[in-house]
C-alpha cells in the first residue's frame, strides 16, 4: 500500500517539518511543556488518523496550527490547569538568554493576544492569513496585534505604560 | 527598561523526543486490533444483560411509592419520557443513592419536589447543611405563551417539612407541557402544603402559597436534572376525587433560606472566547464539553451577543443555533470567559426542558 502523502509529504517529513510551529503554539498556549507534549503528539496523531486531504504546504501548516489551537483548549478545559506565572526554568527550547526572556513575556500575555502575536511574530503570517486560521475578522486581528504590542512591551520592559 | 526588538522572537524548539514519538505514530497505529471471538461476546452480551438484572433487582426496591411523601430523593438516574409522569410520588423516608459507579455522583443525583401548582422543582445542596434550597425554574422559552415562575423552596434536614415561597403577585401562564395529572392535591389554608395524599409527617411550619390567578393545570413531563439512563419503576398513581384549584391568597412567608446559592442563576452563562472587542464581531463562540468528552462549539448571533446582563450571556441552549444543538438529558461541561478575563467551569445537566447548574 503507497504511503500517505500530505501535501505531497510523508508523514515523517510533515512531523520534521512543522514540528516547531506546533510545538509553539502548544508551548505558547499552555505554558507548560509536559502538557504541550501531550498536544503535541494529539495533533499529528489526528493528523495520521484523520488523513485530511491539503491543497498545499500552507494549507497544511494553517490545519496543523488550527488543530494544535483545539487541542490546546481541550486540554486546558478538561484538565482545568492553574496558570503558573514564572519564566521557564529550562532553556532546552530557546536558543539564547533574550529569546527565552521574550518568549516567556510572550507566554505572559493574555490568551487572546498571544496566539496573534505568536502567529504574526514568529510564524511570520499576514493578517488576513492569521484571520483564516483563527477565524477572526482582520480588524480584528490588527486591533489584537496592537494592542498585544503594547501588553508585550509593558511585560518584556517591566514598565508600565 | 530592555530593548525590546520583535525580530528576537523566535520559534520555539522541539525536542528530540517529541519528534521520534510523533514520527512512531503510524507504528503504533498499525497494531492489529484484537478479535474478539463470537462465543467471547456472547458470554460478554450475557454478562451484560446479568449485571443489568441483578442491578434493576437491588435498585427497584429502593424506590418507595408511597403517594403521600412529600419529597421523593431520585434513586436512580430516568430517562425522558412522554408518558404520564410517573415522578410525581415522593416519600419522606432517608435518601438512599446507588454507590454504583456507572451511575452518576451523589450530588448529581438531585431530589425533586412537587409543589402545589404541580411544578417540579431540583434541590441543589447548599452550604447549609441543615437544609436544601432551590429556585424552580419553568422557564419556558420559545415555546409560546408560557411565562416563568421563580420561587424558593426549602426541605428542612429530617424531611418534615416543607417551604414554597413565591414573588408576591407574580402571575404564572398554564405551561403547555407539564403532566395534566394532578400530583398533590390543595394544600390546607394554614399549614399542610396538601390535603390528599396525606404526608406520613405532618408539617410544622406554616406553608406558603403562590399567588395564581386562574385554575392551574399539572404539567405532565417528567422532571428534570436527572440522568436519563436508568429509569425506576413507575409507582402507583394516587387517585383524586376532583382536580384541584388554588384560590388566589396572599402568600405569606414564614422562613427564608438563610443562604443562597448563588451559583444557580435562571439565566445561563456563556461567554464569547477570545474576543477582544465583540461588537466588531458579528460572530461569536462557546465552548462546551460534554459529559463524553467531546467539545463542542455554539455559535452565538451577534443579536444575542447584545443580550448581555452583567458579565454573562443569555443564553437558551433549546435554542438551534450556528452549527449545534445540544444533546439533552445530558450533562455538560460550561466553560466560560468573564469581562475581566477570568474563567470559570460549571457542571450543567441540560434536561428535557430545563438546564441545571449543578456545581
Amino acid at each position: 500500500m503507497a504511503e500517505k502523502l500530505y501535501a505531497g509529504h510523508t508523514f515523517e517529513e510533515v512531523v520534521r517539518l512543522y514540528a516547531d510551529t506546533v510545538t509553539g503554539v502548544c508551548v505558547m498556549r499552555l505554558r507548560n511543556s509536559t502538557d504541550a507534549e501531550d498536544c503535541f503528539q494529539n495533533v499529528f496523531c489526528k493528523l495520521y488518523s484523520k488523513s485530511p486531504e491539503f491543497d498545499n504546504d500552507e494549507h497544511l501548516k494553517a490545519w496543523l496550527i488550527r488543530v494544535a489551537i483545539n487541542e490546546c483548549v481541550s486540554y486546558a478545559r478538561k484538565f482545568r490547569m492553574p496558570f503558573i506565572s514564572k519564566p521557564p526554568e529550562d532553556n532546552a527550547y530557546y536558543d539564547n538568554t533574550d529569546s527565552m526572556d521574550m518568549s516567556w513575556a510572550l507566554m505572559e500575555t493574555p490568551l487572546k493576544y498571544r496566539d496573534v502575536l505568536y502567529l504574526y511574530y514568529c510564524e511570520q503570517y499576514k493578517v488576513k492569513e492569521i484571520s483564516q486560521i483563527l477565524k477572526i475578522k482582520e480588524n480584528t486581528v490588527k486591533s489584537l496585534l496592537k494592542r498585544g504590542r503594547e501588553v508585550l512591551k509593558i511585560i518584556y520592559g517591566g514598565d508600565d505604560a | 527598561m530592555k530593548d525590546f526588538n520583535f525580530d528576537k522572537l523566535k520559534n520555539i524548539k522541539t525536542p528530540d523526543s517529541w519528534i521520534e514519538n510523533a514520527v512512531n505514530i503510524p507504528n503504533v497505529q498499525k497494531k492489529p486490533k484484537k478479535v474478539i471471538p463470537f462465543n467471547t461476546r456472547v458470554v460478554a452480551t450475557a454478562a451484560c444483560l446479568a449485571f443489568c438484572f441483578v442491578l434493576g433487582s437491588v435498585m427497584l426496591p429502593i424506590v418507595n411509592t408511597d403517594p403521600t411523601a412529600v419529597v421523593r430523593p431520585l434513586t436512580e438516574p430516568t430517562t425522558e419520557n412522554t408518558d404520564n409522569n410517573s415522578q410525581n410520588k415522593t416519600e419522606t423516608k432517608g435518601y438512599s443513592y446507588s454507590s454504583d459507579p456507572t451511575l452518576p455522583k451523589v450530588d448529581e443525583i438531585l431530589p425533586v419536589i412537587i409543589l402545589p401548582n404541580g411544578e417540579t422543582v431540583t434541590l441543589y445542596p447548599t452550604n447549609n447543611t441543615d437544609s436544601f434550597h432551590s429556585e424552580a425554574e419553568v422557564d419556558e422559552v420559545n415555546k409560546g405563551n408560557v411565562g416563568s415562575h421563580t420561587g424558593n423552596a426549602s426541605v428542612s434536614k429530617d424531611e418534615t417539612t416543607v417551604t414554597f415561597a413565591t414573588e408576591p403577585e407574580e402571575t404564572v401562564t398554564v405551561p403547555t407541557e407539564f403532566p395534566t395529572e394532578p400530583v398533590v392535591t390543595e394544600p390546607t389554608e394554614q399549614t399542610t402544603i396538601a390535603t390528599t395524599p396525606t404526608y406520613t409527617q405532618p408539617v410544622t411550619q406554616p406553608t406558603i402559597r403562590p399567588t395564581y390567578t386562574q385554575p392551574v393545570t399539572f404539567p405532565t413531563e417528567p422532571t428534570e436534572g436527572v440522568n436519563p439512563t436508568i429509569r425506576p419503576s413507575a409507582p402507583e398513581q394516587p387517585t383524586f376525587s376532583s382536580q384541584p384549584t388554588f384560590a388566589p391568597t396572599e402568600p405569606t412567608i414564614s422562613t427564608v433560606p438563610s443562604t443562597e446559592n448563588k451559583l444557580f442563576k435562571n439565566s445561563v452563562i456563556f461567554y464569547p472566547e477570545n474576543i477582544s472587542d465583540y461588537t466588531n464581531d458579528g460572530n461569536v463562540y462557546c465552548h462546551i464539553i460534554g459529559a463524553d468528552g467531546r467539545e463542542y462549539a455554539q455559535k452565538f448571533s451577534s443579536a444575542e451577543v447584545s443580550n448581555l446582563k452583567g458579565n454573562y450571556i443569555v443564553y437558551n441552549p433549546y435554542n438551534s443555533l450556528g452549527n449545534l444543538t445540544m444533546e439533552k438529558n445530558k450533562y455538560y461541561d460550561i466553560y466560560f470567559y468573564t469581562k475581566s478575563h477570568t474563567s470559570k467551569t460549571y457542571r450543567c445537566y441540560l434536561g428535557t426542558n430545563n438546564y441545571y447548574i449543578i456545581e
